[in-house]
């Protein structure tokens, strides 16, 4: 900007006054009120969009604990093989993705309907763990194959609360083992 | 707007600050940290007074003996403008592993970019506003560093994009890559001529260069139209509010009162309410263009360290 454009124009201070409108307060007040519109509309839009939101939340704490659960369960029966000690060490690591997908969960806030699923999830995860930890403590490879059934009734029961929470939230079928 | 100050024209300048409407005598580097005399002298004449934080900046440190504030305070300043080079710099040397570069270099630099030149473009409208220059050199800074990570960027894509045809191709192989490219070449210049050496080399004509990077500030608003167009996007690893994560709409934002900062009526309201001892109502009737601007860089802060920390982690999104 060149001070020949900075000082053309009607002075802005006359006789020690300043002019309450000149052209360069217009310009700022007319594009402030229609600032002020645009924040009141990101506003409504933020507030509008809170289910997408709380649905993006699940979904960024689902993504994650699937890929950890694929890779886990994946590689069980594999690992299985090597022995007791590294089946438990596995289990172990499949605990601890649902657990901490549970700490994840109680974290988010939702709204009536997914809420009554959120709680219901949490509850059948605990479930899970539950079995998992028995399992852990199975003495053997053969008694720890012994839960498999145990196992697939609580990962039923978790899937079918994921569904409804899923829908609750509008969100597509899981794609995951799990969540 | 330059990157860098005004060429001196015969031992005056044209000024266009908003508290010094008139030709001055150009306050050299010396005088800005000994205490404008020429300058304090001019404003004693006209009844102006040196901004009290200009004052405090040029006193000596107490921390630092022998240290100016100033000089403190530009060099913490400063420092921001590293971030995305950090960010990157394990990309580089691990040879982009897990093509973490050619997944994740184009946001983390590209918003790197993005974000150094609307620090260097802010600088004007915040001396406008607060009547302060002693943050003056950022200007220039921010604008080298712009430079600077917008040729890594190309240098990078040129070599790690997936796009087709070559590194020409992953370049300028679509129109918004095109608009990229132009910004670093429009950049050229103006970076070289940055400096005091070629403002006298230039005399009257160095302005005109430094006004390029008017048409830089356009083209990077044309590049992000490009690449994100009006239509807010979403995905699956998206928060739910993808309208505030759209850059065209960001640099908008951030673009709209910086550019009303420059309009020469809106310059002498301000300094018309400065001069009164009224700064309080430019603050009050810019405070939504504030939020606004706040708001979007932000979001474009937000970016760059989200997806910074994934080069850096090593943990690039699929593709």
């Amino acid at each position: 900007m060149s001070s020949d454009a900075y000082t053309s124009g009607r002075p802005s201070i006359i006789g020690g006054r300043v002019r309450s409108i000149t052209p360069g307060f217009a310009v700022v007040l007319a594009l402030s009120i229609a600032a002020t519109a645009a924040l009141l509309i990101l506003a409504l839009v933020y507030y509008l969009g809170s289910s997408s939101r709380i649905a993006s939340d699940y979904a960024s704490i689902a993504s994650p604990a699937n890929r950890a659960l694929s890779v886990e369960l994946a590689r069980y029966p594999h690992i299985r093989r090597h022995g007791l000690a590294a089946a438990k060490a596995d289990l172990m690591s499949e605990v601890k993705t649902v657990s901490s997908f549970d700490d994840q969960l109680a974290a988010i806030t939702f709204p009536a309907a997914a809420a009554t699923a959120a709680d219901a999830l949490k509850r059948t995860d605990q479930n899970l763990e539950q079995v998992i930890e028995l399992q852990m403590r199975a003495r053997s490879l053969r008694s720890m194959r012994s839960f498999g059934g145990r196992v697939e009734t609580a990962l039923a029961s978790v899937k079918i609360q994921v569904g409804r929470i899923r829908r609750a939230l509008g969100l597509p079928p899981s794609g995951g083992p799990l969540f | 707007m330059q990157f860098a100050e005004s060429p001196v024209q015969e031992g005056a300048r044209e000024v266009s600050r908003p508290d010094t409407i008139h030709r001055v005598p150009y306050p050299t580097e010396q005088e800005l940290d000994l205490g404008y005399p020429r300058q304090q002298q001019q404003n004693a004449a006209s009844g102006r007074k040196r901004p009290a934080i200009d004052s405090w900046m040029a006193k000596e440190s107490k921390l630092l003996r022998g240290v100016k504030r100033r000089k403190i305070a530009l060099i913490l300043l400063a420092l921001p403008a590293f971030v995305p080079l950090i960010f990157t710099l394990r990309g580089w040397l691990s040879l982009n592993e897990k093509l973490v570069l050619t997944n994740t270099e184009a946001d983390v630099l590209g918003t790197g970019g993005e974000l150094t030149f609307l620090l260097c473009v802010s600088i004007t409208p915040l001396i406008t506003l607060t009547g302060a220059r002693w943050f003056a050199p950022l200007r220039r800074w921010y604008g080298i560093m712009f430079f600077v990570i917008g040729l890594s960027d190309s240098i990078t894509a040129s070599i790690t994009g997936d796009f087709a045809g070559g590194p020409i191709g992953r370049v300028a192989g679509h129109s918004f890559l095109l608009a990229g490219l132009f910004i670093i070449l429009l950049a050229l210049p103006v970076v070289v001529t940055s400096n005091g050496r070629m403002q006298r080399v230039l005399g009257r004509y160095w302005k005109r260069v430094q006004g390029v990077t008017y048409v830089i500030w356009a083209m990077i608003i044309v590049h992000l139209g490009l690449l994100d167009g009006f239509k807010p996007f979403d995905g699956p690893q998206g928060d739910g509010d993808p309208v505030f994560h759209q850059r065209l709409y960001q640099i908008l934002a951030i673009s709209l009162p910086l550019l009303i900062l420059r309009l020469p009526p809106v310059r002498r309201w301000v300094a018309a309410q400065r001069a009164a001892g009224q700064q309080w109502r430019v603050w009050a009737a810019m405070m939504p263009l504030f939020a606004l601007y706040v708001l979007a860089f932000a979001f474009v802060v937000n970016e760059e360290i989200f997806t910074g920390l994934k080069i850096i982690t090593m943990t690039p999104p699929a593709n």
